[in-house]
């Protein structure tokens, strides 16, 4: 996760450039500026595609969709024994944002700026987790093998709809087709719901849940650092 | 307003950082189920003049299945913290439908006879009924059994010099006796046929009151019913034992215990008068015919000695035999149990809800007068239990909760592996649903607390009135026997160690509490608490 969000930064910073660069040398008139505009997205929340209508050039709405399936692992000491760690994310959203540019009389950086809003509908907003004890559980001078230990069990829901706010920088006036955009926000998620079960001997630990429900209790919004490849219709 | 874009961009880039900084996996702590152990029996050893177990007892696992037996803290080693006993199955090798698992408990205590309790678990068997073992001390006469010691002189070859007599003695608990004759010029042999010499032999006998309703808990095996029985055909097989005499003889030369005789003994057991042959209205008398069996402590095995006609001798019914070795010998009547299924009982006790009471149940011959098995049960609504080592024929049973009769019915056939459901009515005083709840924290975080059994009795009462509360099984135990309002003393017995609670009063319907090794660890023996803490917290 911190190799994606050092990426996304580093696609920012030279997304930023392009945009500032394109401004000080490309401006058309707002008669001639493309009204409908896609968008290829690529952001934390994943990648997807927005259809954008402006029919102003201070307003405009788009809807889109965007999804994030990741799925990876690793392993982790726990009581001091190896444990696999086996995680499977889901978002999948449609999307309908409202733009507004309130400062395109302003020059320089600030004539860019575009806030959002809107709301998403998550037909994936979920999280699950296997974790796999590695070592041997001793009881006694009884030794149970990893083999038999059991599984546990973790997964986290979070609603279907979530409203978004956010701001961006846009050029509304590009001289190309091709521009890039960068936007950053967040999705208000709620609090999710969190489950935690066992198998086996591992089937103790749903008094966990409750602890596992208060610390997911802080994930409530989702970060959104997106760039968008826009291209004028 | 690049004031405001500032402003913006400081405040969304703020949101996003702050967002999410809470580990999820923070304090979640990976709880093994301490539950290891699913299939346990129990057994309780008590003295027989009431005294206290000393703590060096011994107790080893032999037979088929002994490598699957645990203690019940999971070591291999079976301890036996104030004569209780409490053995698990490996949960790798735990009984199926095709095998139920068989293994001898051999139980050594310096001065007591030596037990050798045979026992079987079962597919579906978790919480086996816990055997009564009364311990009695070789020299010693209790309420039970009287006892004798002889010198016999020898002569330099290890023959006796002389014909030698001795019996024990009559009693007021023991009115029967046991007589043995030793003829002159008699030598003796140890197990491996070596001829034993020495200035004399020491010879002793236990005789035991085979009328008394304690005969079931001190029989060879802790039961009436054995598994390794050789009968008077040469097969081997499981049998029930009515005994009208029972006696146990040892004799050592030089400390070396005598297993054979150069020429045979005799030995005349007098039998219980009111002894009833099976069918017969009226007791045994001189004439009638009886079988000797023999038991051999290290193998667990009976076998079949002679058929013996009751003979009056001295004004008592007597079985006078010859025998060439050393053992305890019973007299009485033997009843094949091949083939036999044991029925299985399902409790139906509404009233308990999710929580559990402990019963006992009796089991007659003869109209409910002569008792020949004894159990306990921790139960909840619902549980069935198979009731072994009855005998083959018609018996009627009694059930009693804390002491008070509360059903009672007959089984005509023992062995045809009826199902039948037992209600169990709820007392006339309602009873408190009781939650004890026990939650352990360990530096590395919480543990669930491995399974014990738990006693009680009212606070104050005396030590012998301690009675089994249950098994508390991941910390909790729900029960029906204790109230609110009132205060009891516990007792927990896990590994080797004994943890006693007293004057712990009962004030709500949930006692749940959550120690730690900084809390609070009561004002008696906290330290001893601390360490008890620190040792299971070991083991995660």
């Amino acid at each position: 996760m911190k190799r994606t969000i050092t990426i996304l930064s580093l696609s920012l910073l030279l997304a930023l450039g392009t945009q500032v660069n394109a401004q000080s040398t490309a401006t058309i008139d707002s008669a001639a500026r493309s009204k409908v505009t896609i968008s290829a997205t690529v952001a934390t929340q994943g990648v997807g595609l927005d259809l954008k209508y402006a029919p102003t050039p201070q307003f405009a709405v788009r809807v889109g969709a965007s999804i994030l399936p990741i799925s990876g692992g690793g392993v982790y000491k726990v009581r001091s024994e190896p444990t696999d760690v086996d995680f499977d994310v889901n978002f999948a959203n449609a999307h309908l944002m409202f733009d507004w540019h309130p400062f395109l009389k302003e020059t320089g950086l600030s004539r860019k700026v575009v806030v959002t809003a809107g709301a998403a509908y998550f037909w994936e907003a979920k999280g699950d987790v296997v974790v796999s004890y590695r070592g041997t559980y001793k009881y006694g001078d009884i030794l149970i093998p990893s083999s038999d230990l059991g599984q546990l069990y973790g997964s986290v829901e979070w609603k279907k709809v979530a409203p978004y706010l956010g701001f961006g920088f846009e050029n509304v006036f590009p001289s190309k087709k091709f521009n890039v955009g960068f936007a950053v926000g967040t999705y208000y998620l709620g609090e999710p719901d969190a489950t935690l079960t066992g198998t086996n001997y591992l089937s103790q630990n749903t008094s966990n849940q409750q602890q596992l429900q208060k610390n997911m209790s802080y994930y409530r919004f989702m970060p959104v650092l997106q760039i968008n490849l826009n291209f004028g219709l | 307003m690049k004031n405001f874009t500032k402003l913006l961009s400081l405040l969304m880039v703020g949101l996003f950082f702050l967002n999410s900084c809470r580990n999820p996996a923070y304090e979640v702590n990976v709880l093994f189920d301490a539950q290891v152990i699913t299939y346990k029996a129990g057994l309780q050893l008590t003295d027989a003049n009431g005294g206290t177990l000393p703590s060096n007892i011994d107790v080893s696992v032999t037979g088929t299945d002994a490598g699957s037996i645990y203690d019940f803290s999971g070591t291999k080693k079976i301890y036996a913290p104030n004569g209780i006993i409490t053995l698990g199955v490996h949960p790798k090798e735990i009984p199926t439908a095709s095998k139920t698992l068989s293994f001898n408990v051999i139980i050594k205590i310096p001065g007591y006879e030596e037990k050798n309790i045979p026992m079987t678990i079962a597919v579906g068997q978790f919480n086996q009924d816990i055997k009564d073992i009364t311990m009695v001390k070789t020299v010693v006469p209790t309420p039970y059994t009287s006892v004798v010691v002889k010198q016999i002189p020898l002569n330099p070859n290890g023959t006796t010099t002389a014909p030698a007599s001795f019996a024990t003695p009559s009693t007021g608990a023991v009115a029967q006796t046991t007589s043995i004759n030793v003829p002159a010029g008699t030598g003796f042999k140890d197990a491996a046929g070596n001829t034993l010499t020495g200035s004399d032999v020491t010879a002793q006998a236990i005789n035991f009151d085979a009328g008394d309703p304690e005969l079931v808990s001190l029989f060879p095996g802790g039961d009436l019913s054995a598994p390794n029985v050789t009968f008077k055909d040469g097969t081997t097989g499981e049998a029930f034992f009515s005994p009208a005499g029972f006696t146990d003889i040892t004799m050592f030369v030089g400390g070396v215990e005598v297993r054979n005789f150069t020429t045979p003994i005799e030995v005349a057991i007098q039998v219980d008068p009111n002894f009833k042959l099976n069918g017969s209205a009226t007791p045994i008398k001189a004439g009638d015919v009886l079988a000797v069996y023999s038991y051999q402590v290290s193998t667990g095995q009976f076998k079949y000695e002679s058929d013996v006609a009751v003979i009056v001798r001295d004004g008592k019914l007597t079985v006078p035999f010859m025998t060439n070795h050393l053992t305890k010998f019973v007299v009485g009547e033997v009843f094949s149990k091949k083939g036999c299924v044991s029925p299985t009982f399902k409790f139906a006790a509404p009233y308990l809800g999710a929580n559990s009471t402990v019963i006992s149940i009796e089991v007659y011959k003869e109209s409910g007068t002569k008792l020949v098995d004894e159990k306990e049960f921790e139960i909840k609504d619902g549980q069935s239990v198979q009731i072994q080592d009855l005998p083959p024929f018609a018996v009627t049973y009694v059930i009693k909760r804390t002491g008070k009769v509360i059903a009672a019915g007959s089984i005509t056939d023992p062995c045809a592996g009826a199902i039948a459901t037992l209600t169990i009515p709820a007392p006339d005083v309602a009873v408190d649903l009781i939650t004890l709840l026990l939650n352990v924290k360990c530096p590395q975080g919480q543990i669930t607390v491995p399974g014990f059994d738990l006693y009680y009795k009212v606070a104050g009462a005396p030590e012998g009135d301690y009675k089994l509360l249950g098994t508390v099984v991941n910390g909790s135990i729900k029960t029906t026997l204790l109230t609110v309002g009132k205060n009891y003393d516990f007792r927990a017995f896990w590994n080797n160690s004994v943890k006693t609670v007293g004057n712990r009063p009962i004030s709500a319907s949930d006692m749940s509490i959550t120690v730690g090794e900084n809390d609070f660890l009561g004002t008696k023996s906290p330290n001893y608490n601390k360490s008890l803490l620190i040792e299971a917290c070991k083991g995660i």
